[in-house]
């Protein structure tokens, strides 16, 4: 790494989406031969950006420069011609397609108008070698890691002779075997001379790789700084560096009772779980955290009748049991559990308010519910919830896509307190939803435990668990590697906990 | 496991509390002429009445009980079938077998009347094997964890290929005729057909089971987001199987007053209905995309069906034409359906 000429520059950029400003102003150099880290919390205007550097966006001010020279880009293709190759989060790679027809997708060798292997063979063969992937080029992605299809995904983009990489949280779906080969990758890249752009939540690995790291915030640039003149710690205070919430709850007081509370006993679930060992009172809410792949989401699944524990069992209510045999009686024994994924797991949207609020109590619990329904008892019922849980609608006729996210996550709350739950699951209950009724959501969660139900939380926003949570359990590698209780659990500390397992790392 | 009885008032301090708005347990009426023309059934009832209309108009001796019920007894053999359709597709599943099977279970209940047994008795054989079929149509699905429409395309064939066997390829006759189960069902009531009572009625409960009950209830909401309703607790598998025994029971209901009708069974009964059934659920606003159906719509979209055949007739086409006809208007009718949709979605 010798030149540290700005091979990429971005000025002024500012996107709106309606009324959200994404980004509001950023300016962002990127130089030759050197990593430069791009770290936020989600919402930061990370990912806007690199969607405007794709091609896939359209700043609404602002200028991008390459070798100095003002450029549009118009689309993806416009994007690739320039020399950006963009390795995304969530794998763009064809399984049904072997490794050379993906490394070479629309970009195929042509003769007598039959594609012609050879040509792209002996080229994708000398990058597989410096990537060190030895997989045979006719293999079919779906055959391939993890690890080994993000491999193809950055070889595709050398091939376009990308001289900037942009790699968006590349890691998020590997073990650590391969984010270790994927560092050591990222840095010899580097040192070819490519521009990288890191994007990350994982700040030690940040340290590890970078030069520079970039601290974005609010749709700007918060700093900029040379990673040897800076800390883990000063760069999580800049990342967080924003007011608290607004909404402050007074204290709780859980109500320990071994007849009424939830209790792991060494759970193990295969490349899950070893071992896990907790327990959750009336009357609390315990925050789980830690990484994908840190095990808290088999936690869920366990109690939830997802999947079956290979060893140990847990107790609810006073039962011990090793599972459920289907979720209806997980639902049936009062467990709640609000998905993350409103749209696709949570709402039913095409039906309206009172037939997704009635679903359990009308459908789903054989106790509460009659082969002819009564329709206007349901409707009453769920309008009396929704109103309690503060759903802004007119009536409960009003279907559920009309309604604005934090509303829908509402319904979907206001469903699972038909069924009375004694221990509600949740899983990043806020995400998509305006801050408002981020607001009104915790304030839910805050009376769902002082109504004396057990409520285990988790979230990808950290700073949510200083606001909710009255203890949180750290998650790293399958196991439970700290617990903290109250005025231990800070932003700054959690994210050093999930990201190092609790060795401090200064 | 109780539900947590002790209720504190949340003690919490912030903005935007208490500015919460009370949620109506109905939205207010609106007016009739709203109703009327905003019910999803509109559309194809209108559409029935325009075309019976204007067939009348050109062919005044049309508009006569003996050529409406004409229609109608042409539409209940597969309008019957297409209430059960209804089920399937609010659920985004399918049972291509239903015509397969309706010829089945006539033939299977024919052969078991010339075999001896009492005709009341073979009623009751006929709408089992219907149901049976169903079972095994959703044991198969289930079991496999094949879709419904891979398996139910293969069960077309098994369930045609028995029939043929059963019946060694020859129409099944010789039935008592004289034995009531023929000279009541097949027969007229107040100058009506049987089957068409029996399709008024099926449709007015299958409407309340759909709109009314929690198997109903159960079925819109898969229709509408499968992974929710998993994860809420409710069982993919049962729900599949009872729709598929359900249609499977129609199908064998409408055997039964088919074999009243023609008083012999035809081994070629059924073939090519599984089209006019979907046919006639989708042209009454069932979507194939699940969560959206009408059973009285569908009841209507068959009785639209045959009346575009019987209309055709009356202007003179011949019948060759009549296949012809009825693709295009299915075309017509959901496209018309799809345009006032989005239309209404803008506003």
């Amino acid at each position: 790494m010798s030149q540290n000429s700005t091979v990429l520059a971005v000025r002024d950029m500012s996107k709106s989406y309606e009324s959200i400003r994404a980004l509001d102003g950023a300016t962002i150099e990127v130089h030759a031969g050197e990593v430069t880290a791009l770290v936020g919390q989600n919402g930061a205007g990370k990912s806007t950006l690199m969607k405007i550097l794709a091609g896939s966006e359209h700043p609404d001010a602002g200028v991008i420069e390459i070798d100095g020279k003002p450029v549009t880009l118009h689309d993806a293709r416009a994007a690739a011609e320039l020399g950006i190759g963009i390795v995304y989060q969530e794998l763009t790679v064809y399984p049904d397609l072997d490794v050379l027809s993906n490394l070479f997708l629309q970009r195929e060798s042509v003769k007598w108008g039959l594609v012609d292997r050879r040509p792209m063979e002996r080229r994708a063969q000398v990058v597989l070698d410096e990537l060190g992937l030895h997989v045979p080029l006719d293999a079919l992605v779906s055959t391939l890691t993890l690890g080994q299809r993000q491999t193809i995904e950055i070889a595709r983009a050398l091939l376009q002779d990308s001289r900037i990489l942009i790699l968006d949280e590349p890691n998020s779906a590997l073990n650590a075997e391969e984010t270790e080969r994927l560092l050591t990758i990222v840095s010899e890249l580097a040192e070819r001379g490519v521009a990288v752009i890191y994007i990350s939540h994982r700040l030690e690995e940040v340290f590890r790789i970078a030069h520079r790291v970039i601290v974005m915030g609010d749709g700007v640039v918060r700093s900029e700084r040379l990673i040897s003149e800076t800390t883990i710690k000063q760069v999580v205070l800049e990342m967080t560096g924003k007011e608290q919430g607004e909404v402050t709850l007074s204290p709780r007081r859980p109500q320990p009772d071994p007849t009424r509370n939830l209790e792991f006993i060494d759970v193990s679930v295969p490349d899950e779980l070893n071992d896990v060992s907790f327990t959750a009172e009336p009357g609390e809410i315990v925050g789980l955290v830690g990484l994908e792949g840190s095990g808290l989401m088999s936690v869920y699944d366990v109690v939830f009748g997802l999947t079956k524990p290979s060893t140990g069992r847990f107790r609810l209510g006073g039962e011990e049991r090793a599972g459920w045999h289907s979720i209806g009686a997980a639902v049936r024994a009062g467990i709640a559990r609000v998905p993350s994924d409103r749209r696709k797991l949570g709402a039913m949207l095409s039906q309206t308010i009172w037939e997704n609020v009635s679903l359990i109590s009308g459908a789903v619990d054989r106790a509460k519910s009659t082969p002819l329904m009564r329709e206007s008892l349901l409707r009453r019922r769920a309008a009396e919830r929704a109103t309690a849980v503060g759903v802004k609608a007119d009536s409960v006729d009003t279907e559920v896509h009309q309604l604005s996210g934090g509303n829908q996550q509402k319904v979907v709350l206001a469903k699972w307190l038909e069924g009375s739950p004694h221990l509600i699951l949740l899983d990043d209950p806020t995400r998509g939803v305006d801050i408002g009724a981020k607001d009104e959501i915790y304030r839910l969660l805050d009376q769902f435990a002082r109504q004396g139900r057990i409520v285990l939380f988790s979230s990808s926003e950290l700073l949510e668990y200083e606001l909710v949570c009255d203890r949180v359990i750290v998650f790293y590698k399958g196991s439970i590697v700290m617990e903290l209780g109250e005025g231990q659990i800070s932003e700054a500390h959690l994210l050093e906990a999930i990201n190092t397992g609790g060795q401090k790392n200064e | 496991m109780s539900s947590p009885t002790q209720q504190q008032s949340p003690q919490v301090s912030g903005t935007g509390a208490g500015k919460v708005g009370e949620v109506r347990a109905r939205a207010p009426k609106r007016p009739l002429y709203r109703r009327v023309f905003g019910a999803s059934e509109f559309g194809i009832i209108a559409t029935f009445l325009f075309l019976i209309a204007v067939i009348s108009v050109f062919n005044p001796s049309f508009f006569r009980l003996n050529a409406l019920t004409n229609i109608g007894e042409q539409a209940a053999f597969y309008g019957i079938i297409a209430l059960g359709m209804v089920f399937l597709l609010s659920m985004r599943e399918i049972d291509l077998s239903v015509g397969s099977l309706y010829g089945l279970s006539v033939v299977v209940a024919a052969v078991s009347i010339r075999a001896g047994l009492d005709p009341w008795l073979a009623a009751i054989v006929c709408i089992l094997v219907g149901i049976a079929g169903g079972a095994l149509n959703g044991i198969l699905s289930n079991l496999l964890r094949i879709p419904s429409i891979i398996i139910t395309l293969g069960t077309l064939s098994v369930f045609k290929g028995l029939t043929l066997v059963i019946s060694g390829s020859q129409t099944v006759s010789g039935m008592p005729r004289e034995h009531p189960f023929f000279t009541i069902l097949g027969a007229d009531f107040l100058e009506i057909p049987m089957i068409i009572w029996a399709f008024a009625l099926l449709t007015a409960i299958m409407a309340i089971v759909y709109k009314r009950t929690r198997f109903g209830f159960i079925v819109r909401a898969i229709g509408s987001n499968p992974d929710a309703a998993r994860l809420t607790g409710i069982s993919l598998e049962k729900t599949r199987l009872f729709a598929l025994m359900l249609i499977g029971g129609l199908a064998g209901v409408c055997g039964v007053f088919t074999l009243a009708f023609f008083e012999s069974a035809d081994p070629g009964l059924g073939g090519g209905f599984e089209i006019l059934v979907i046919a006639a659920a989708i042209i009454g606003g069932t979507t194939l995309a699940g969560g959206v159906g009408s059973v009285v719509g569908a009841a209507f979209g068959a009785l639209t069906i045959g009346a575009i055949r019987s209309g055709l007739v009356q202007f003179g086409i011949t019948s060759e034409w009549t296949q012809f006809a009825t693709g295009v208007v299915i075309i017509g009718a959901v496209a018309l359906d799809t345009f006032i949709r989005i239309r209404n979605k803008r506003s």
